[in-house]
């Protein structure tokens, strides 16, 4: 019998040699390798079929629901102009205590609006403010706005001009900006004397305002809208009020008073109907759905290792460069046509430029990898544009019922490998 | 230390493999049924297999379970260390296996029964291989692996009987079984584009055999051994479908040993194979060995071995040299046994070398 500190040993040893397991090697193939090879397959399906587009005239997002106001100044092309409906300002301010006064007139106001983004390639960017009509609502039109915008601006701001000053402030005029760096967003706090903005009686101070947008090149630029929070117009006034016999008191109307009670923008031209194209994108935003016809072979017994969705633009996207926008493919929980449920989790998002392209490649592998693993999930995509109705741009795309351009899905797979076979 | 202490042990080692009965596995037998499994102890292994028909402890032949005096099990483990090399490469890979384990004991002073579990094919492998494809008009680069984890566990049930005071005879049945898990993975070097695929399946097996032979005491110092065994096909399923069934081979040997003094035995065997049944790419194989056992207590054991592996992709059977050495050690006024062994195996054929170090330790107790 061996002695304790050998068989000590002895036991050390084995425990040691009993979890040794390393058994990769390379291959010698054909010759010692097993029978039967992993293949990968690539092929293009014409998988697609009962597409179709929504979103005209009434969209999925319509210019006064969108987080955006656009302005765009593009000849030819599109002229936009943001519009808003600011609140009717306060009868009476406290003066003292709890003693109130009436207002009786403006001081001054500041108009607060946030370019969310801009070409800032562009030179002399301006912001050009009308004063319109107080009856502007979501049925005003860029035509029934045109006498109003045809008039003088009561105030232009060149925004690259001001930016060029220190502080971005501006103490002739008034004006002054803030500068967000992180986000690239420029807030602009435009003012306005009591002669360009006098105080109405009778419409308790309203104002309704118009803006457009110009610079030397064509451009278009986005203003927070009134949904976007925090980001909004708004506006800050200085009041006169009658300071019972002793003068005239100023007073600023409180804190988150000025919010806009209405805004939108109106365009020229308006948009494009629908046609036998898959549109996505634009004002009011459209989306299209397509239903992918998984082949059973494919999807119950073989593996997906890349899957992008081929469309061919039927018209190249207009716009500037700054139009660029992601183009979103969502599966859908429910297939109800245009009022899909979508299905927050399964998004493949592509970015598209404005620039010519000849195909629009959309990667879609988890969606197909998901669809592969739950069987029951209807096999429908919706496209649609991110954010939705913030950017003029839309794609404009062949659908399958024009055969020679049709949607193609462009799949690679892996067929089944021939497990246990010889 | 206690036999107990030494039981334990093994149980540590055994969570540490975690897989059931397996023989050390080899890249010869990838493209066919597997790697045959050694039906020995571990003290019959050491004499390169030479006393293996005689052994009871060795489900090897049926008739030698007649020597089991007390109700035994044994176990065996054995760490391997294998060196794979093909001209510009070699790739040393290490497993851990546990290829036998077994019980038995009298029924009466004539008749012993027993049952074990052995590997019969052990088809442990992962093959990994480097390839480009082209693919949307680039060649996308990619490392295919398909491996495999698993093997045929031949698990038998057998009786022998005392004839005389010559003779032993014996009989088995083996049901085959077990399963492979197999992976075919295939990473492309773009991860960004393409995702990894990864399939897998298990693949179970089916079949049956029966095995017989006799021992006989032509002197008091010498015996021989005829044996013989028939398999039959072998269905693999993967899920609810068959996909393939392979004939089994046929096994005929015969062994002899010998005993000029109490604490020296001599024992060599021969056996051989129809592997060729099984299908394209399989060959006969013969196998040999010669060994000896000098000492009782702590005996010293050596042996050598020939044989051929039944798969390969060439035109003749892949060979295999071994030598081993061993010793073991009583426990517990002989209740329990260590056996510890060092194998050394050399495997050529179509370019490809092996070079097999297995280091074997074996357990058995008698209560």
């Amino acid at each position: 019998m061996p002695r304790p500190p050998v068989r000590a040993a002895a036991l050390v040893v084995l425990i040691a040699l009993a979890c040794t397991n390393d058994i990769s090697a390379p291959g010698v193939c054909p010759q010692f390798c097993p029978l039967g090879s992993l293949t990968v397959i690539d092929t293009l399906l014409a998988a697609i079929s009962r597409d179709s587009a929504y979103g005209r005239p009434q969209g999925y997002v319509n210019p006064g629901l969108s987080l955006t106001l656009l302005a765009a100044s593009e000849p030819g092309i599109k002229d936009s102009r943001p519009i808003m409906l600011m609140p009717a300002l306060p009868t009476r301010l406290v003066l003292e205590d709890t003693t109130t006064a009436p207002v009786i007139g403006v001081d001054s106001i500041v108009l607060a609006v946030t370019i969310t983004s801009r070409d800032t390639l562009v030179t002399n960017l301006a912001l050009s403010v009308y004063a319109l009509p107080l009856s502007i609502d979501s049925t005003t039109t860029f035509t029934g706005l045109a006498p109003a915008f045809a008039a003088p601006p009561i105030r232009t701001v060149n925004v690259n001009s001001l930016l060029a000053t220190p502080a971005y402030n501006n103490p002739a005029t008034g004006d002054s900006a803030i500068l967000d760096t992180v986000y690239h967003r420029v807030t602009l706090l435009i003012n306005f004397d009591s002669a360009q903005v006098p105080y109405s009686v009778p419409d308790t101070g309203k104002l309704a305002f118009g803006i457009r947008v110009g610079a030397d090149q064509p451009t278009d630029l986005s203003l927070g809208g009134l949904l976007n929070y925090g980001l909004g117009p708004s506006i800050t006034a200085y009041l006169k009020v009658d300071s019972l016999g002793l003068g005239v008191a100023h007073r600023r109307t409180p804190l988150g008073f000025g919010t806009p009670s209405f805004n939108t923008f109106v365009f020229n031209p308006p948009p494009p109907p629908l046609d036998s194209t898959l549109v996505v994108g634009g004002v009011p935003a459209t989306r299209s759905i397509l239903r992918i016809t998984f082949p059973r072979i494919i999807r119950d017994s073989q593996q997906i290792a890349r899957a992008t969705l081929e469309l061919i633009p039927a018209v190249l996207p207009q716009g500037v460069a700054s139009d660029s926008f992601d183009l979103v493919t969502q599966a859908v929980l429910v297939d109800l046509g245009a009022k899909s449920a979508l299905d927050p989790i399964h998004v493949d998002t592509t970015r598209i430029y404005i620039t010519p392209m000849d195909t629009v490649r959309i990667e879609m592998t988890n969606l197909m990898r998901f669809w592969a693993a739950d069987t029951t999930a209807p096999t429908a995509i919706v496209l649609r544009q991110a954010p939705e109705g913030g950017n003029f741009a839309e794609l404009r795309m062949f659908a399958s019922s024009t055969t020679a351009y049709r949607p193609m899905l462009h799949l690679t797979y892996s067929p089944s490998f021939p497990f246990g076979q010889r | 230390m206690s036999a107990r202490r030494w039981s334990m042990g093994l149980v540590i080692a055994a969570m540490c493999g975690g897989g059931v009965a397996r023989a050390q596995d080899s890249q010869f037998s990838i493209a066919g049924l597997g790697t045959p499994g050694r039906l020995e102890s571990v003290r019959s292994r050491s004499t390169g297999g030479a006393f293996a028909a005689f052994d009871p402890e060795s489900p090897f032949t049926d008739a030698a379970l007649v020597d089991l005096r007390n109700a035994t099990a044994t176990a065996a483990q054995g760490a391997s260390f294998r060196d794979v090399s093909t001209p510009g490469s070699s790739t040393w890979l290490r497993t851990t296996r546990f290829p036998v384990l077994s019980l038995g004991g009298p029924l009466s002073n004539r008749l012993v029964v027993g049952v074990s579990f052995s590997t019969y094919l052990d088809q442990t492998y992962d093959a990994v291989t480097r390839d480009s494809q082209l693919l949307r008009g680039t060649m996308q680069p990619f490392n295919n692996s398909i491996s495999s984890d698993g093997g045929v566990t031949d698990v038998r049930l057998a009786a022998a009987l005392r004839i005389g005071s010559r003779l032993a005879v014996g009989l088995g049945f083996h049901d085959l079984a077990g399963s492979t898990r197999q992976n075919a993975t295939r990473i492309y070097d773009d991860t960004t584009d393409y995702v990894t695929v990864v399939q897998t399946g298990t693949v179970t097996y089916s079949g049956w055999g029966i095995s017989g032979g006799a021992i006989l005491r032509i002197l008091p110092t010498a015996a021989i051994a005829v044996f013989a065994r028939q398999d039959q096909a072998l269905h693999s399923h993967v899920g609810d479908s068959l996909v393939a069934t392979n004939n089994l081979p046929a096994t005929y040997g015969g062994a002899l040993m010998l005993t000029p003094e109490p604490t020296l035995r001599i024992a060599g065997s021969v056996d051989w194979q129809s592997w060729s049944r099984t299908g394209a790419g399989a060959f006969n194989t013969m196998a040999w060995s010669a060994g000896l056992e000098i000492g009782r207590t702590t005996p010293l054991r050596i042996g050598v071995r020939g044989d051929q592996l039944p798969f390969g992709p060439g035109t003749s059977a892949p060979t295999e040299t071994g030598v081993a050495v061993g010793t073991s050690t009583t426990l517990a006024k002989g209740h329990g046994v260590i056996d510890v062994g060092l194998e050394r195996l050399s495997r050529s054929g179509s370019g490809l070398q092996e070079e097999v170090w297995t280091l074997l330790v074996g357990v058995t107790v008698r209560p």
